[in-house]
């Protein structure tokens, strides 16, 4: 890109030379850190110990330096250093100059490190007293990971190394798809998520060489496991939203690899978080909550190896880097050895007496909650690298794309629905059948009245999705079965909290508002958790309206402006009408606006229903100066039920004519209310015993406590608001009296999509066979990511579907076997003539499908076969332990005692 | 001095970092039984002082060279100062307690024993009994259910308490036991002391109560007399608690290295 008359002879960079300086002294730091925190501990040399934490404050400083220095780099556009040169330029606005800082891969290692310089220095400080005894060998594994990427940004890749001649004077710029303010947030939280793991990993490995078992450390780690549970969540979600409104095919998830990678330590973490649970109630599972620690750590250091190593296809991915590949696998198996070694040497002391009295206790159903967690987090791991697996025992490559785990993905999902409402209403220990009865009547009588009642009263609900049910696709009511899971989990989480508040108004005697109070503030982690299901149903329902979202492409040939036309006036049959699921849309005014960084191509469209116009929304492409595609700048006009969603897709700048490709996503808003009641429900359960505590004067008057309600709900409304308002994606809000096109197209010669007409609206499916054999076609343009012909908007996907149409005809599409001979005989057409399957969205490699589930139901039968022995232990148990003699009445009071000091 | 800074760090742990294994009581008792607070290092305003002065001369300098405009370049130099001299403050401190006297034998490592896991079963008993009367009161569990389930658990419960008193009888294992146990002890007088009182001023209000309704005052005047008895019971228990306290203050601690006791002040 850059000429060599646009370069300097120069290579000075003094910040360079800071820059490594401080990141070799970083490295060094970290190394002492490692050796006296290991050593310190192991020896109990306090004064090793207190060295190796001031050692990793000092490391903390130092890559704050480093960190400092680089983005200074940036937004003084010191392009001598190649990082810099590589992912920014000079008409970058300051705040994508900053996030440059981890937009490429060199940035992103050194921020990863800073994240977890400053979490580890929190961490410590805050622990550093409570757990002493184990702090050394906490420090040592913390800075271990560090010293691991310290060797990488040292050796291999250096943000601050410099151009050894021709220093360019501008920047490449940043990938243009990351120049949106998600992308601002949406990296630190995941990395956040990422690195909150490594702190809980090392008090894991900690008390497993200290030997310091007891249930002490549990409690700093479930704090720390929760803050990684909740910003993965924050970050995956913040990655949805970019996706939704960047990416411009309509939805928010595509199992991306980099989405998967972020998606797996979330179902660790959460397993763990159930799992840690059971050991502070009964004193089982330690050696399965060491695992469960381990496996969330090397998922977030899998998930970057495999980001970053190349062995994956991802839109996000790095590239292809065997180097860095070697130096994470070596990294992973040494984690993998020290760890599983550790807890093999400390296994006596973490194996319990695993016993449990009924399989309808609430423990039971957390360890069915961590296998399908698991199962779930093994799933995407295995389907995730099927591609490369197949590729280095067979030598071809598969793709696995976004068909193969919704067919599969709902098993986990919605058993992780059921649970999420069937927990909360089995007791501890054993639930009998007739009280079990008591407390599902109520949840499972309003699950089949909405169900029955949607059945009978709106049609769409029956709407049925394809399943995979072994190795064969089924069509099956998933809809309706999860919103009536959806509405059973509600009434399940209602009835807790009703019951809940009764109790506590029993027992304290005070009204309703204060006794809600009391018990989710004295209960934080229980209630907490609820509201935590509550989100993750809500979320639920977002994800049901995906079956029910619709898509259209349309090409207008003007816009209303061209005319001259009043747009209030409009008549009905004018050609810049169009209509699609009860709206209609007017096409009012393509205009076109240039800056240093880029050219804006934005579409003036009104949005109406009922004779009423609703919206106008503004459609855009930007073709930046130095990007290779342009960036579709998505219109969304958002509505309580659902979302109207506008891509401009094409146009031609000299006759005015626009492609529009438009969705209707029902339901898409309650994926992000959603979230937000589950950050409410984290953040409930992370609230600390001491601010309760403060909190314990409370207002005495109803007044009082009515403002305190009323607070809560204006901090949740001006969250959700606030989130609500942002969804709107408006691209460049374009002045509605803005440049009319054709007065500019004597100027004016650039069309969208490299050519005049774009090709997204051509050869689209003329019915479902059609459509069904385009979604089971991945696009092998090579630069779209896994999109199938059916959805994407080049030119080459359009050839796809053009010989989808050729093919097709002559075939009987009247009957259902005639539908699916044609399906099937042009799929393999398809096949042969690329020669692999690799054209399939699906894998039609019984291996692919036949592995995760033998390996689920075996997981579950082994669940089964041992769960039972336990059950059948606890109740020998049960009998052998029954109180024969009556209780020593001093020691009887003073168990009492202790008990009134117990919530 | 070496004794003294040892002591005031005994005291410390108990009053801060490890307040979150005790009970309520216990942690909300030592205040007033518990008053030995470090004294705090006459220097320590001086050496901040130093270190904000540091930060804030680098800061005016960077602003003067770029003429007092607050640019993002401005911003990230203020930032990496403030860094930098953090990073020389803590690298010094990394290097000073690395090079400090002998640790020798520190009671700073606790050892691993036998009470802390009663301790924490004690506490998982606790918490379930708790839970399957919270259950029960939900109606999750039948009474009878949950009557057997806290039987078992109580019994369990007693078994366990009875042991770490056991334990904790055949001697202390560490200096920070044996504060505990003395803490304990005194709460357990001020806990007996306050319920004789409470008991006393109940059975007062009873006594008037009767009397008020019975109109018969001979009938009440046996409780005033109760009360009274028992409130002088509970302040003479007072009385020596508060005597007590002294005794545990002049407990010699051990004489740890000085170095390690001034370094450790500082990493907290």
């Amino acid at each position: 890109m850059q000429s060599a008359a646009t370069t300097l002879n120069t290579t000075s960079s003094p910040i360079a030379l800071v820059g490594t300086i401080t990141m070799l002294a970083a490295y060094a730091v970290a190394a002492w850190c490692v050796a006296a925190g290991i050593a310190g501990n192991a020896k109990k040399s306090r004064r090793l110990v207190t060295s190796a934490v001031y050692g990793l404050y000092g490391f903390g400083a130092l890559v704050s330096v480093a960190s400092a220095l680089i983005i200074y780099a940036f937004v003084t556009h010191d392009y001598a250093i190649k990082y810099v040169a590589m992912t920014s330029d000079t008409s970058m606005a300051t705040w994508y100059k900053i996030t440059a800082f981890w937009g490429g891969l060199d940035g992103s290692l050194l921020f990863w490190v800073l994240v977890l310089a400053l979490f580890s220095m929190i961490a410590i400080a805050v622990n550093y007293k409570k757990h002493r005894d184990m702090i050394g060998y906490v420090v040592g594994t913390i800075m271990v990971v560090q010293v691991f990427f310290m060797t990488i940004l040292v050796f291999h890749k250096n943000p601050f190394a410099t151009f050894l001649n021709n220093v360019p004077m501008d920047g490449q710029g940043l990938n243009p798809l990351l120049q949106n303010y998600w992308m601002v947030i949406h990296p630190p939280s995941l990395y956040i998520g990422f690195v909150s793991a490594t702190i809980p990993f090392a008090f894991g490995i900690g008390a497993l060489a200290s030997g310091r078992l007891d249930d002490l450390w549990l409690g700093s780690v479930r704090v720390w496991m929760l803050i990684c549970f909740f910003f993965l969540s924050l970050g995956l979600i913040l990655g949805g939203r970019w996706a939704y409104e960047e990416l411009g095919w309509g939805g928010y998830w595509a199992w991306d690899p980099v989405e998967n990678a972020g998606f797996m330590p979330w179902f660790c973490a959460t397993a763990f978080l159930h799992s840690a649970i059971i050991q502070e109630q009964k004193g089982m599972m330690k050696g399965w909550n060491m695992i469960l620690m381990f496996l969330t750590m090397f998922f977030t250091i899998f998930g970057t190896f495999m980001t970053r190593s190349g062995i994956v296809q991802s839109v996000h991915a790095f590239g292809e880097d065997n180097v860095l590949a070697l130096q994470f696998v070596m990294f992973l198996a040494v984690m993998t050895v020290v760890t599983i070694g550790l807890i093999v040497f400390r296994w006596q002391r973490l194996s319990s007496k695993m016993q449990f009295e009924s399989f309808m206790s609430r423990e039971f159903s957390f360890l069915l909650n961590n296998w399908i967690l698991m199962a779930c987090a093994f799933f995407v791991l295995f389907a995730t690298m099927f591609p490369t697996i197949k590729e280095s025992m067979l030598g071809e490559r598969a793709t696995v794309g976004i068909a193969f785990f919704n067919k599969a993905m709902p098993w986990g999902g919605l058993s992780l629905l059921f649970l999420a409402g069937a927990a909360p209403l089995l007791a501890w220990r054993k639930t009998t059948m007739d009280r079990m009865q008591k407390q599902f009547l109520f949840p499972a009588v309003s699950a089949v009245v909405v169900m029955g009642g949607l059945l009978a009263f709106v049609p769409s609900s029956r709407a049925t999705t394809k399943l995979t049910f072994y190795a064969f696709d089924i069509d099956a009511p998933i809809p309706i079965i999860t919103i009536a899971l959806i509405v059973f989990a509600f009434g399940s989480i209602a009835q807790e909290f009703w019951r809940g508040v009764a109790v506590r108004k029993k027992q304290t005697g005070s009204d309703a508002v204060t006794s809600l109070l009391g018990l989710v503030l004295t209960k934080r982690r229980k209630y907490g958790g609820y509201i935590v299901h509550l989100g993750i149903a809500v979320l639920f329902l977002g994800f049901v309206g995906k079956a029910y979202d619709s898509m259209i492409d349309r090409t207008i040939a003007r816009p209303i402006a061209a005319t001259g036309q009043n747009r209030d006036h409009v008549p009905a049959n004018d050609q810049a009408w169009f209509a699609f699921q009860g709206y209609k849309f007017l096409y009012e005014n393509l205009s076109q606006t240039s800056d240093d960084h880029k050219t804006a191509t934005t579409a003036t469209v009104s949005v109406w229903k009922g004779g009423e116009r609703l919206a106008t929304v503004y459609p855009a492409q930007w073709n930046f100066v130095k990007g290779e595609q342009p960036t579709t700048e998505v219109a969304i006009h958002p509505r309580i039920g659902e979302d109207v969603y506008l891509v401009l897709t094409s146009y031609n700048v000299e006759s005015g004519e626009a492609n529009f490709r438009v969705f209707v996503n029902p339901l898409i808003n309650f994926v992000w209310l959603g979230f937000l009641i589950l950050a409410f429900g984290t953040f409930i359960c992370l609230i600390p015993a001491s601010v309760v505590n403060a909190l314990s004067p409370r207002p005495q008057t109803r007044l009082g406590r009515a403002a305190d309600v009323t607070m809560l709900v204006l901090i949740l409304g001006a969250l959700t608001a606030g989130f609500v308002k942002s969804a709107r994606a408006d691209g460049l809000a374009a002045d509605d009296n803005g440049p009319i096109l054709l007065a500019q197209a004597e100027h004016d010669t650039g069309a969208g999509m490299g050519d005049g007409e774009g090709h997204a609206h051509k050869f689209r499916p003329r019915n479902d066979t059609e459509a069904t054999i385009m979604k089971e076609l991945i696009c092998m343009c090579g630069g779209c990511q896994r999109e199938t012909v059916f959805e994407c908007k080049c030119g080459y996907a359009a050839n796809e579907r053009e010989k989808v149409q050729q093919r097709i005809n002559g075939y009987n599409l009247s009957t259902p076997a005639g539908r699916e001979q044609a399906k099937n005989e042009v799929i393999e057409s398809f096949v042969k003539e690329y020669g692999n399957e690799q054209v399939l969205a699906t894998p039609r490699n019984k291996a692919a499908w036949m592995v995760p589930v033998l390996a689920a139901v075996g997981g579950l039968g082994l669940l089964v076969f041992v769960a039972r022995s336990w059950v059948l232990r606890g109740r020998q148990e049960l009998i052998d332990n029954k109180p024969t003699v009556v209780e020593d009445e001093t020691y009887a009071e003073k168990l009492d005692d202790e008990l009134a000091n117990v919530d | 001095m070496s004794s003294q800074t040892s002591t005031n760090r005994k005291s410390d742990e108990v009053a801060d970092g490890d307040s979150a294994d005790l009970p309520q009581a216990i942690v909300h008792a030592t205040p007033t039984v518990v008053t030995l607070k470090a004294p705090p290092d006459p220097l320590r305003w001086v050496k901040r002082g130093i270190y904000a002065a540091v930060v804030i001369i680098g800061w005016v300098f960077i602003s003067w060279s770029n003429r007092y405009r607050l640019a993002a370049p401005v911003v990230m130099l203020q930032l990496g100062w403030l860094a930098v001299v953090s990073a020389v403050y803590f690298l010094w401190h990394t290097g000073a307690s690395a090079t400090a006297e002998l640790d020798g034998a520190d009671p700073w490592w606790r050892p691993i024993g036998k009470i802390e896991e009663l301790e924490r079963e004690k506490r998982a008993m606790l918490k379930a009994i708790k839970e399957v009367e919270f259950d029960q009161q939900m109606g999750k569990q039948s009474v009878m259910d949950a009557n057997e389930i806290i039987a078992v658990y109580r019994a369990r419960a007693i078994e366990v308490i009875k042991a770490i008193d056991a334990a904790q009888a055949t001697g202390p294992t560490t200096k920070r036991d044996e504060i505990e146990r003395e803490i304990k002890a005194r709460v357990e007088v001020m806990g007996k002391s306050a319920r004789a009182v409470n008991k006393a001023t109940q059975a007062a209000k009873r006594g008037k109560k009767g009397a008020a309704v019975a109109d018969a005052k001979p009938a009440a005047e046996p409780a005033p007399a109760t009360a009274d008895a028992a409130a002088a019971d509970a302040s003479a228990a007072s009385e020596a608690a508060v005597a007590e306290a002294p005794a545990s203050e002049s407990t010699p601690p051990p004489a740890p290295a000085e170095a390690t006791t001034a370094t450790e002040e500082q990493a907290s």
